[in-house]
C-alpha cells in the first residue's frame, strides 16, 4: 500500500503547489497575448490551407502582407503599394510600391517579388489565392518595370484589381520561393514582410509569433503572441473563463453568450465575420430541375424560426441575394415565407398528392428529397431537422443524411446529392470575383439573363459598372435563386478586456487579425477599436448559478445512492467476511 | 512466427486499402470547398503529384510496401512532412499517457476488482461495484470535461490545454513539473475510463476461481484465507485479465482520441482523427501500421507470458 499512498500524496502536492496560470496584464503596450485557436493550419504559408473551422488568411496575414489592405473594404486602401493606376479600359495597371520595406530576413522588398508572386501563383499548384491570378481576372503578366513599379496586364478589363485581387494575394519573397518546387511539402517557417514573425510552430500544439520591430508601419502593439491550438470548444471557452488565455478565435455559440457575458473581465463583441448556412441544390435531379418547384421549396422555409430556434436569435434571416448583408456588394432583398403560396405553386405545377398519403407526387413518384449535412456540426443538423418539419407542411418529404466532411465533399463533387448544407465563408460571401466563379462551378447556376449579365460583367471597366451588374444579377435570384440561403449567424467574439482591448471588428474577418495589433489600422480602415466603442450588453445573471445547482444536485443524488447501497449491503451480510 | 508475419502482411495491405476505400480524396482538404469545383484537372494532378498520389494504385502499393522496409512512409498531404517524423513526434506522448493509464487502471481497477471478489457480499463489494460500473458507463469526454471544469475552471489549479508549456520553462525540473502538471488530468481521465472495465474483468474472474473445488480443497488443507485467495485464486484469475490488457493495448490508443481532443494533447489518437478527416493517406497508412504492429506485439508478448503464469499452457518442449 505504501507506494500507492506516496503516489497519491505526490499527486495532491503537485496540484496544490502548482501556481495558478494565467492572469492578465494591465498595460496598453502589451508584452504577451495568449490567443486560443481551434485548429492547426500548418506552417502558415499561403499554401498551408485547411478548411474551416479556424482562421486561415487572418493567420497567414500576420506574417505576410498584401499590396492593398483587404478585399472587403469599400475603397481600395494602399498597404504594400502606395497607388495603383489603371489605363482607360482597366486592362493594364501600374502599381507603385512602398520604399524601405524589408523582409523578415533583412532582404529588401522589391517589384521583383511582386511579379514573381503572381507568376508563381499562376504556374504552381492551386491554393486558396491562386484563382486571383489564373481565373477571375486572368492576369496575363505581372512585370517589374523598376525596383518599385509593377505593371499588371489582364486578359479582360479588371476594374477590381486594386480593390480585390491585389488586396487578397499575399506577396512571397522571391529569394526564398524561387527555390521551392513543391510548395505543399515546404515545411520551413515562412518569411514575410508582415507585423509578426512566426518563430515557433509545434504541430497540433501551438504557434508563437514575435513582433517585427522593423515593420513599415512601426512596431505592432503586442510584443509576443502565443497561440495554443485547442480543438475542443468547451475546453477552449473554459480556458478563457479561467484566465488561461486572453481571447479565443472561435465565435461564441449562442448558448454560451449569457455565461461568458457574466464572467469577470470577459467582454463580447460582434466581429462581422461573414458567415452563412445555405443549401445547394442539384438542378439535374427531378423535381429540382423545375424552377417552380425550387421556388415553392424556398417559400416554405421559415427562416425566422431557424434563427430563433437554432441560433437562439443570434443571427439574421437568409437573403436571396446570397452575399453577406454587410458586404459592399450585397443587394438588400428579403426572402418570402409563404407556405400557402408554395402550395398553390406546387398545385399549379401539377405536383399534387394523388394518393392521399400527405406527400405530393411528381411524375408518379412521391416527392422525397434528401439533404446531406456535415455530421460534425450539430447546428446544421438541427437546422435540417427543422426544415424537414417545415417542408412536411407543404407535402414534401425531406430526409437528413449526416456525413463526415470527406464523404460530404465527395458526394457534392460527384453531384450525387439533392440538397447539400454548406457553410458560406467570407471569401465566398464578400468577394464578387469568387462569387461569379462559384455561381457556375459550385452552384451550377445558369439562365439566359444571367449569362448575358455575366459577359457584361467581364467587359465592365469600372467598379461602379461591375457593382451595378452584380446587383442586377442578385435581383435575378429573387425568383430563381442559385441556392437557399437560410441564415447569417452572428459572429460574436469573447476577449479578456483587462489583457487587451485594442480589437478591431473588421468586416469579413472578426477581431483576430493583424489590424487589431497595428496602431494605424483603425484610422486607415475607419473602424473603431472595441476600447473606443461600447461592447455588447452583458446579460442578466442566472446561467452560472443554474449550472452549479445542477452539478450540486447530481453530486447529492450520487452520495445518497452510495449511502443507500452501503447501508443495505451492511444490513444484509456481515458474516461472509474474510 | 510465420503466423505473425502473415497477420502483419494482411494488416499492411488493409492499411493501404481502407483509407482509399473511404469516399473523398486528400484534394478536398487541400483546396477550399468554394474552389474545389473550379480547379482544372491539371491543377488537381499537380497537387496530387507532390505526394505521388496520381500514380496507378498498383504502383502506389508497391512504393508503399518497399518504403516500409526502407523506413520511408511517405509525406503527409496535410503537413508536407515525412510521416515517420510525425509519428515519432506523437508516439512518446501517447505512450506516456496510455502506458501510464494502463498501469494505473490495472493497479486501481484490478486491485479493487480482486478485493471486491475476495469480500463478496460485503459493503466494499456493493459500493465498489456501483462505483466502477458507473465509471465504466461514463463517456470519456464527459469525465474529462467534469475534471477540467473542476480542476482547471472552478479551482483553477491545472492548465486546460496542451502537453508542453507555451513559454519555454527551460529544461530540467521546471519542464518536468510543467509536463507532469499537464499530464495529470488526461491521465486521470483515461485511468478512470479503463479502470471500470478492468474492475469488472478482475472481479468476475476471481469470483469464478473462488467457487472452484480446488479452493475448497485449499481451505480444507487449513491454508489461511490470505494464501487461498492470493496464492491460488488470484494467480489463476490473472490469465483472463492479461488477455484483456493485451487486447486493450490497441483500443486504448483509439480511445485516447477523445481524451486527447478534450485536453488538446498531441498524441497519436488526434493525429489519426485529423488524418481521417483530411484523408491523409500516407499518415493513415503509417499510423495504422504502428497500431497493428503494437497490437500484434502485445498479443505476442501475452502468448509468451502465458506459460510462465499458467503451467497448463506450456507446451512439451518448453517444459
Amino acid at each position: 500500500m505504501r507506494p500507492v499512498l506516496v503516489g497519491v500524496l505526490g499527486l495532491l502536492m503537485l496540484i496544490v503547489l502548482s501556481p495558478a496560470t494565467g492572469g492578465a496584464q494591465q498595460t496598453q503596450e502589451v508584452e504577451r497575448l495568449t490567443i486560443a485557436t481551434e485548429a492547426d493550419k500548418g506552417n502558415l504559408t499561403p499554401y498551408s490551407f485547411r478548411p474551416p473551422p479556424g482562421l486561415h488568411s487572418e493567420l497567414t496575414n500576420l506574417i505576410h502582407d498584401t499590396l492593398f489592405l483587404d478585399p472587403y473594404t469599400e475603397e481600395p486602401i494602399p498597404w504594400l503599394a502606395t497607388e495603383a493606376t489603371p489605363n482607360s479600359d482597366a486592362t493594364t495597371w501600374t502599381v507603385t510600391l512602398r520604399d524601405g520595406v524589408t523582409w523578415h530576413d533583412g532582404e529588401e522588398f522589391t517589384a521583383e517579388d511582386v511579379a514573381f508572386t503572381y507568376e508563381y501563383y499562376k504556374e504552381g499548384p492551386a491554393n486558396r489565392y491562386s484563382h486571383h491570378a489564373s481565373e477571375v481576372p486572368v492576369i496575363e503578366s505581372a512585370e517589374a518595370l523598376d525596383a518599385s513599379t509593377v505593371e499588371f496586364t489582364c486578359e479582360q478589363p479588371c476594374p477590381t484589381l486594386d480593390l480585390i485581387t491585389l488586396a487578397d494575394l499575399p506577396i512571397l519573397p522571391k529569394h526564398i520561393w524561387e527555390n521551392v518546387d513543391d510548395p505543399q511539402t515546404y515545411t520551413d517557417l515562412p518569411v514575410g514582410t508582415g507585423p509578426y514573425k512566426l518563430v515557433e510552430y509545434v504541430e497540433d500544439q501551438s504557434y508563437r509569433f514575435e513582433a517585427n520591430e522593423d515593420y513599415f508601419l512601426g512596431p505592432p502593439t503586442v510584443q509576443e503572441i502565443e497561440m495554443p491550438i485547442v480543438p475542443d470548444p468547451s475546453s477552449m471557452f473554459l480556458a478563457l473563463e479561467s484566465g488561461q488565455v486572453d481571447t479565443v478565435t472561435r465565435n461564441v455559440p449562442p448558448e454560451l453568450e449569457e455565461r461568458l457575458g457574466e464572467t469577470e473581465n470577459v467582454e463580447l463583441v460582434e466581429g462581422n465575420r461573414f458567415s452563412s448556412i445555405f443549401y445547394r441544390f442539384n438542378a439535374e435531379r427531378p423535381p429540382l430541375d423545375q424552377q417552380e418547384f425550387r421556388r415553392a421549396l424556398d417559400m416554405a422555409i421559415d427562416r425566422q424560426e431557424l434563427v430563433d430556434t437554432v441560433l437562439l436569435g443570434s443571427g439574421r434571416v437568409g437573403s436571396p441575394s446570397f452575399m453577406h448583408p454587410d458586404s459592399e456588394w450585397y443587394r438588400p432583398e428579403d426572402a418570402t415565407f409563404d407556405p400557402e403560396q408554395a402550395q398553390t405553386i406546387l398545385d399549379e405545377a401539377g405536383i399534387t398528392d394523388t394518393d392521399g398519403d400527405g406527400i405530393r407526387e411528381s411524375d408518379g413518384e412521391p416527392v422525397s428529397l434528401s439533404v446531406i449535412v456535415p455530421a460534425n456540426d450539430p447546428q446544421q443538423i438541427r437546422t435540417a431537422e427543422l426544415i424537414t418539419q417545415q417542408l412536411e407542411e407543404i407535402g414534401v418529404e425531406l430526409q437528413v443524411e449526416s456525413l463526415d466532411p470527406g464523404t460530404l465533399s465527395q458526394r457534392q463533387n460527384a453531384r450525387d446529392f439533392e440538397l447539400a448544407s454548406f457553410q458560406g465563408v467570407p471569401h465566398l460571401l464578400g468577394d464578387p470575383t469568387q462569387m461569379i466563379e462559384s455561381l457556375e462551378s459550385l452552384l451550377f447556376y445558369s439562365n439566359p439573363e444571367y449569362e448575358e449579365l455575366k459577359s457584361e460583367w467581364f467587359q465592365a471597366s469600372t467598379v461602379e459598372q461591375q457593382s451595378e451588374l452584380l446587383s442586377e444579377i442578385q435581383a435575378l435570384f429573387v425568383d430563381d435563386p442559385p441556392a437557399f440561403t437560410l441564415y447569417y449567424p452572428d459572429t460574436k467574439y469573447a476577449y479578456n478586456s483587462s489583457a487587451y482591448d485594442g480589437w478591431l471588428p473588421a468586416e469579413g474577418h472578426g477581431i483576430h487579425h493583424k489590424w487589431s495589433l497595428i496602431p494605424e489600422a483603425s484610422e486607415m480602415m475607419g473602424i473603431e477599436r472595441v476600447s473606443q466603442s461600447s461592447t455588447l450588453e452583458e446579460n442578466a445573471s442566472g446561467g452560472r448559478a443554474a449550472v452549479y445547482a445542477l452539478v450540486g444536485a447530481g453530486v447529492i443524488a450520487l452520495l445518497a445512492l452510495a449511502v443507500l447501497l452501503w447501508r443495505r449491503s451492511a444490513r444484509k451480510t456481515d458474516d461472509d467476511q474474510i | 512466427m510465420a503466423q505473425y508475419a502473415l497477420v502483419v502482411l494482411v494488416a499492411v495491405s488493409l492499411n493501404f486499402a481502407i483509407p482509399r476505400l473511404a469516399p473523398g480524396t486528400p484534394i478536398d482538404y487541400l483546396v477550399p470547398s468554394e474552389q474545389v469545383a473550379t480547379i482544372t484537372p491539371e491543377q488537381r494532378e499537380r497537387v496530387l503529384a507532390q505526394f505521388g498520389l496520381e500514380k496507378p494504385l498498383a504502383e502506389q502499393y508497391w512504393l508503399y510496401l518497399t518504403g516500409i522496409f526502407q523506413g520511408d512512409l511517405g509525406y503527409s498531404t496535410q503537413q508536407g512532412r515525412p510521416v515517420v517524423d510525425m509519428l515519432l513526434e506523437r508516439l512518446p506522448w501517447t505512450l506516456v499517457l496510455v502506458r501510464g493509464a494502463i498501469t494505473l487502471s490495472l493497479i486501481i481497477g484490478a486491485g479493487a476488482g480482486f478485493l471486491s471478489a475476495a469480500r463478496r457480499g460485503g459493503r466494499m463489494e456493493v459500493g465498489g461495484l456501483a462505483f466502477f460500473m458507473f465509471l465504466d458507463s461514463m463517456p470519456p469526454f464527459w469525465i474529462g470535461m467534469l475534471l477540467l471544469v473542476l480542476f482547471s475552471g472552478y479551482l483553477n489549479l491545472l492548465p486546460v490545454f496542451g502537453a508542453l508549456p507555451l513559454t519555454g520553462a527551460g529544461g530540467g525540473f521546471g519542464l518536468t513539473f510543467e509536463v507532469a502538471q499537464r499530464l495529470v488530468l488526461p491521465l486521470l481521465t483515461l485511468t478512470l475510463v479503463r479502470a471500470g472495465w478492468l474492475f469488472l474483468v478482475a472481479r468476475s474472474s476471481l469470483a469464478g476461481e473462488l467457487s472452484e473445488d480446488y479452493i475448497v480443497m485449499a481451505e480444507a488443507k487449513g491454508l489461511s484465507r490470505r494464501r487461498v485467495v492470493l496464492g491460488h485464486g488470484v494467480r489463476n484469475a490473472l490469465l483472463p485479465l492479461m488477455t484483456a490488457v493485451a487486447v486493450e493495448a490497441g483500443t486504448v490508443v483509439g480511445g485516447a482520441t477523445v481524451v486527447e481532443t478534450v485536453f488538446s494533447y498531441p498524441g497519436l489518437g488526434r493525429l489519426i482523427y485529423e488524418s481521417v478527416l483530411s484523408r491523409d493517406y500516407p499518415v493513415l497508412q503509417g499510423a495504422f501500421l504502428l497500431l497493428a504492429v503494437g497490437v500484434i506485439a502485445a498479443n505476442f508478448l501475452a502468448d509468451l507470458l502465458y506459460p510462465i503464469i499458467d503451467p497448463r499452457t506450456r507446451t512439451a518442449d518448453v517444459r
